[in-house]
């Protein structure tokens, strides 16, 4: 069984890029350490090319040991190489991978580094390569670390709510937004391990979880059982995967820690604040998602702590924090020692997947070709955190749902659906993928009416449910979705094709409606990913996201339903008529007074005639 | 000064025949003195002398006959050939024709009258005399008819600009016409951005009402002292001789109960009985306030005046037929149950002396008596006491034109008459007629006298009255901005700015609260996106600006209000004013339809409802008796 672990995979969806004749850069492969792997190769794929000749070079060491290195030349533009791996580069379950990109000018001509129009890209389909037997695969911590990101997920036929909630678990955890959830009932085959099989059967009794790993067609599959199976796969994708590392996992719980208190450190956000020498400017990003802030709060305030080193003219550098690419502010770091420095964060900047950007420059002391240029380090200490604040309140639009839904979600599956669950979960996938953090708990719940607390919920159904006021009614008859300039976008038949998804509330409660379309369910890949970020209402078909909007301020859609009888829909359909007739009424009344002035005026004329 | 001689004789034979004690003419003949007027009219300020007996003795000092004049011995269509306003100024009437020329009856004989009888009637007219209630009554009923149409329809015929007779004019109507077409215009092109524009405008108003009203209140504050400090001294300088006649007018309808109170009220002024000419204004058909006026005997200086029926049946309507038979060179109208200060009117002649030539009117505060009766009439001393105590003084200090308030406004008698008094079509005749001073080139003052009166106790009552006034402000911001060039060129910029906040603002803000209240209720209860798109960043900062700043500085003077009077514990109710607003509108919207569907109907306010009243009267009831 071949196993291919590549950049993309690990995340470096555009491979790995140097410039300016020098760079570093160290891969982590998970390798998980049980099996005994046949075989391990790093294969290399390399882009290059530079504007001036100048003499540069790619090593690549494996866990310290270097094992390849490369001279490149101004006239190759590409390259491969296939470096084979010793079992025993293997460290904790890991295999460190590092790139060094370095040159020089000639002796000949002196010239800028930044002038030197070089670059070298470790391509992304670069990765290793495993060779190893597929009953090496027999525990559930070693299939959680091997398997191949895009998973197809197996249910039963007649599953249940149980199973719908571990589907819709198992879609937030496994990025089925991203389009790496299938459900499709093709055989696995060998040798190539593309796509994990998981199968998940909820039972009515015995242990919450239990997992088992299982031979199919050559290549391992993972049976999820147990009355609530989401939760074995939670661990298995969380720190405490390895725990399962038995032929058999049996689990009751796996539970993350809410963050408390009013600080959300950066580094509890999984972000780089690793010192790094900057030459020029380097940027330092922390990526966050709405989910990460506890329900209820919002971010006020950025306090940061940074520190950078200062050069031989005693100068310092100028970090600006952007978030979203909104410019929060700009410091100076002169003080050669940690800066406490604090940025206020507007209401609105929040989304649903957010990025915080530290930009940190200075100038350059180099030149007259005497010297090369030299970086100082500079560093995001730790102690950096987004200061939250009470405030927020019931969500309205979809990132605030995300934001609410972090300690778990409720579940409800209309009897009545009109789907079966497999055709089903495309739908509620990519949807559960987008909205659902991955912590979240799902809670099935049999209707609307068994709702609890202020947990939100995701209800999928035909009709609108019960207690809610959705913004697209479907029981009001035919539908019209016209965009601002009035041009019909969706109406009738081709609505009732389409998915479509809301927020609503149900006593208070936040929520999700998600009605199914009845047209084949969109598909979502990396490259057209499902968002639902800011808005309260998307539209989906099968070719993926048609619109997300807000119907409440300047939204992009307006929603008529000519055969309603709501007074409201009726004042707004015949708007103009209503006035113009308004209008009509008002002024033959106003030429009624005039003609009653009038012959009032000429009364007395006739009298004296 | 010493009496004349016509008094002496008078005097004396009064003494001769037993008519009157040593003692009681000892002080008529002080009171003639110090008063400096005719013996006759000193005791008539008295109830020494029934009216019939002193006339007799008139007659006799005179060696003319006394005669009684009733409809069948009157010749009305001879009386109605000759000036009503001269015969009345004279107590002179003629009443029969005779071969060698006239009889002439008088209420004055003397040579004053002689000369204006030579004048008038020729020089072989036959002088009898016949009692002031005679005279006036006889005139009354000659030019009932044309006194009653003057009373109506003067101020429509001879301005018709200025009358409320017609509720809008035709540019009115097409002015409100095309901005209710240009409204509807932006609705149906672009409704949200209508309705912003709209928005816009509201707040921008809300911000100029409460501004404006702040800035009445700072301005109105420094000048006050001052001024009523001089005008208290030269009041208490004045001597009674020196004082002119003085007209007060008390209209009143379906309110028997209250005229002893009134009448104990007027004699508590601290001013000479003779030298008022007061006149009880009564309806016709008000026959149970007749004949309680009649009962109570009052002194002769009371002179009953009846309205003949005729629409509409206002107070301005009656007041105006009653001017006919005014005689001061001042007038004043108080309510029937209206309890001035007694130095009001000699604070008035003084305000009047220190004022400028073209002040025509003095405005004096009013307040009430039973204010802590119950929430409402807290509620109404606060709204008064902010009203005339605070704001007033500001608006004269700006040259803003005063809206007068219902009673205790004091005018100078030419004036009032050469501005045709007050506008019968009109509910709140006094505020327009002092826009319409203003307008005319007048000037009107406010002093630091109160007229207390009776708060109403009742919701209903009060609804009842205030829709009355807002109806009546209505009215006037129709009148007076009928020319609004010509309304910028006799108050000016200030003067406009006022009357469009104090006179339009009051009723607009009396109609759009519910709707503020609304949206921000909606607001409460939805969220903002039900409302977010209508209010863009600079409305909705200043419309938060107006909620909180605006409504709690309207709160702050409420509250602040009552201190100039020294009752702070009514500060404590002035939180609740907020309910107070309430009624407000609902007075609004009543007197919105009652502007569309009977614009001249008088929503009449039932006075004597206060337990404090009923005191007043049963008190009032035991001095008349006692003095009778």
């Amino acid at each position: 069984m071949i196993r291919d672990m590549t950049l993309a995979e690990l995340g470096f969806r555009n491979g790995v890029t140097f410039r300016q004749l020098s760079g570093t850069q160290t891969v982590y492969f998970p390798v998980p350490t049980g099996p005994q792997y046949d075989s391990m190769e790093f294969h290399l794929s390399v882009a290059t090319g530079a504007t001036t000749p100048a003499d540069r070079y790619v090593q690549i060491s494996v866990a310290g040991r270097i094992l390849a290195t490369r001279g490149l030349s101004s006239d190759e533009n590409s390259f491969a190489l296939n470096i084979p791996i010793d079992a025993g580069d293997v460290q904790s379950g890991f295999v460190p991978i590092r790139f060094d990109y370095s040159g020089a000018n000639t002796e000949r001509v002196c010239f800028d580094e930044r002038m030197s129009g070089d670059f070298l890209t470790i391509e992304p389909q670069s990765g290793l390569r495993l060779v190893v037997g597929p009953d090496q695969i027999a525990t559930s911590d070693v299939f959680a670390g091997l398997k191949p990101a895009p998973v197809v997920l197996g249910l039963p036929d007649n599953a249940g709510l149980a199973d719908l909630a571990a589907l819709t678990r198992a879609s937030a955890l496994l990025d089925a937004e991203r389009g790496l959830v299938r459900f499709d009932t093709s055989p696995n085959s060998g040798p190539d391990w593309t796509v994990a099989r998981i199968n998940i059967r909820a039972t009515a009794d015995g242990p919450v979880s239990d997992m088992t790993v299982a031979t199919e067609n050559a290549l391992p599959e993972l049976l999820v059982t147990g009355t609530d199976p989401q939760i074995g796969l939670a661990q298995l994708l969380s720190p405490w995967a390895g725990l399962a590392g038995e032929a058999r996992t049996v689990t009751s719980a796996a539970n993350q820690p809410a963050v408390s208190g009013n600080r959300l450190p950066l580094a509890a956000l999984g972000g780089d604040l690793a010192s790094r020498a900057v030459k020029g400017s380097e940027d330092f990003t922390v990526n966050f998602s709405a989910s990460d802030i506890p329900p209820g709060k919002v971010v006020s305030d950025l306090v940061v702590t940074a520190v950078s080193g200062l050069d031989p003219e005693g100068n310092g550098a100028t970090l600006t924090v952007a978030l979203n690419e909104v410019l929060l502010g700009s410091r100076t770091l002169s003080a050669g020692e940690p800066q406490n420095l604090s940025f206020a964060v507007p209401a609105g900047l929040i989304g649903s997947e957010n990025t915080l950007r530290f930009h940190v420059q200075r100038q350059p002391v180099a030149g007259a070709c005497r010297y090369t240029m030299q970086g100082y380090p500079a560093q995001i200490l730790p102690g950096s955190a987004l200061v939250l604040a009470d405030g927020g309140g019931e969500a309205q639009e979809f990132y605030e749902l995300r934001q609410a839904a972090g300690q778990g979600v409720q579940l409800v599956i209309d009897r009545d659906l009109s789907l079966s669950s497999a055709e089903l979960a495309p739908w509620l996938a990519g949807v559960a993928g987008s909205i659902l953090p991955d912590r979240a708990p799902v809670v099935s719940r049999a209707d609307m009416a068994a709702l609890q607390g202020d947990m939100p919920f995701i209800v999928v159904s035909d009709t609108e449910p019960a207690g809610s006021e959705a913004d697209v009614r479907l029981s009001e008859g035919r539908i019209e979705i016209r965009d601002t300039a009035g041009e019909l976008l969706f109406d009738g038949d081709g609505l009732s094709r389409i998915g479509v998804v809301q927020m609503i509330s149900v006593n208070g409660v936040a929520g999700l409606w998600l009605k199914p379309g009845k047209g084949p369910a969109p598909v979502w890949t990396e490259a057209t990913p499902l968002r639902l970020d800011r808005g309260n209402l998307a539209l989906l078909d099968e070719r993926g996201l048609v619109l997300a909007t807000s119907t409440q301020a300047g939204g992009l859609v307006e929603i008529s339903y000519p055969d309603a009888t709501r007074l409201a829909d009726i004042l707004e359909r015949y708007r103009v008529w209503i006035i113009g007739g308004l209008w009509l009424l008002i002024t033959l009344f106003v030429l009624g007074v005039f003609q009653r002035l009038y012959r009032r005026h000429n009364a007395p004329s006739a009298q004296d005639d | 000064m010493p009496l004349d001689r016509d008094s002496e004789a008078i005097g004396a034979l009064l003494l001769d025949r037993g008519v009157l004690s040593p003692d009681q003419l000892t002080a008529a003949e002080a009171l003639a003195v110090d008063w400096n007027v005719p013996l006759v009219k000193a005791l008539q300020a008295r109830r020494w002398v029934r009216s019939d007996v002193l006339y007799r003795q008139i007659a006799f000092h005179h060696g003319v006959r006394q005669v009684s004049l009733t409809p069948d011995s009157v010749d009305d269509a001879l009386i109605r050939g000759f000036d009503p306003r001269a015969m009345n100024d004279m107590l002179t009437v003629p009443v029969a024709r005779t071969e060698g020329g006239m009889v002439v009856a008088t209420a004055r004989p003397g040579p004053s009258t002689l000369l204006f009888i030579r004048d008038t009637f020729g020089p072989s007219a036959e002088i009898v005399v016949a009692s002031h209630f005679d005279i006036s009554l006889t005139l009354q009923r000659a030019f009932r008819e044309t006194h009653s149409h003057d009373a109506v329809f003067a101020l429509a015929e001879l301005d018709p600009v200025m009358s409320a007779k017609s509720v809008v004019t035709p540019p009115q109507i097409l002015t409100i016409y095309v901005l209710i077409s240009l409204f509807l215009l932006g609705l149906a092109l672009a409704p949200v951005g209508t309705l912003i524009a709209l928005n816009a405008v509201l707040t921008l108003f809300y911000t100029g009402n409460f501004l404006f009203k702040a800035t009445l209140v700072w301005v109105g504050g420094a000048a006050q002292e001052k001024s009523s400090r001089a005008i208290a001294a030269e009041a208490a300088l004045l001597r009674d001789a020196d004082l002119p006649v003085y007209t007060v007018l008390v209209p009143m309808f379906r309110e028997p109960e209250v005229l002893p109170i009134l009448a104990q009220a007027l004699r508590n002024l601290d001013y000479p009985l003779a030298k008022l000419d007061i006149k009880i204004v009564l309806e016709e058909g008000d026959h149970d306030t007749i004949e309680a006026a009649r009962a109570l005997d009052l002194e002769a200086v009371f002179e009953i005046v009846l309205v003949p029926p005729s629409h509409p049946q206002t107070k301005p309507k009656a007041c105006n037929y009653a001017l006919r038979y005014a005689q001061g060179d001042f007038l004043v109208i108080f309510d029937a149950e209206d309890k001035p200060e007694p130095d009001q009117l000699k604070k008035v002649v003084a305000a009047f002396n220190q004022s400028s030539p073209d002040t025509a009117c003095i405005q004096c505060r009013l307040n009430y008596y039973n204010s802590r009766e119950n929430w409402l009439t807290r509620m109404f001393t606060l709204d008064y006491s902010l009203w005339f105590d605070l704001m007033l003084p500001g608006l004269e200090r700006l040259k803003v034109p005063i809206p007068l308030g219902g009673t205790s406004n004091h005018f100078r008698m030419d004036v009032l008459r050469e501005l045709n008094a007050w506008d019968p079509f009109n509910v709140t005749e006094d505020a327009d007629l002092g826009i319409r001073l203003t307008q005319k080139g007048y000037r009107v003052g406010v002093i630091d006298s109160t007229t207390f009166e009776e708060a109403n106790v009742s919701i209903p009552n009060w609804i009842r009255q205030r829709s009355r006034w807002i109806k009546g402000y209505m009215q006037t911001f129709l009148v007076h901005s009928r020319r609004p060039i010509h309304l910028w060129q006799s108050i000016g910029a200030a003067g406009v700015f006022g009357f469009v906040f104090f006179i339009g603002g009051t009723v607009l803000s009396g109609l759009l609260n519910p709707l503020v209240w609304s949206i921000f209720i909606a607001w409460m209860v939805m969220g903002t996106d039900a409302v977010t798109q209508y209010f863009p960043a600079p409305i909705l900062y200043m419309s938060m600006l107006n909620l909180l700043a605006g409504n709690g500085l309207l709160i702050y003077l409420t509250m602040v209000a009552p201190f100039r009077r020294r009752w702070t514990d009514l500060a404590l109710w002035g939180p609740t004013v907020l309910g107070y607003w309430v009624l407000m509108t609902v007075a609004a919207y009543k007197a919105l339809s009652q502007l569309v569907f009977n614009p001249f109907y008088w929503e009449k306010t039932q006075h004597g409802l206060s337990k404090h009243t009923a005191a007043e009267v049963a008190e009032a009831s035991t001095v008349a008796e006692a003095a009778q």
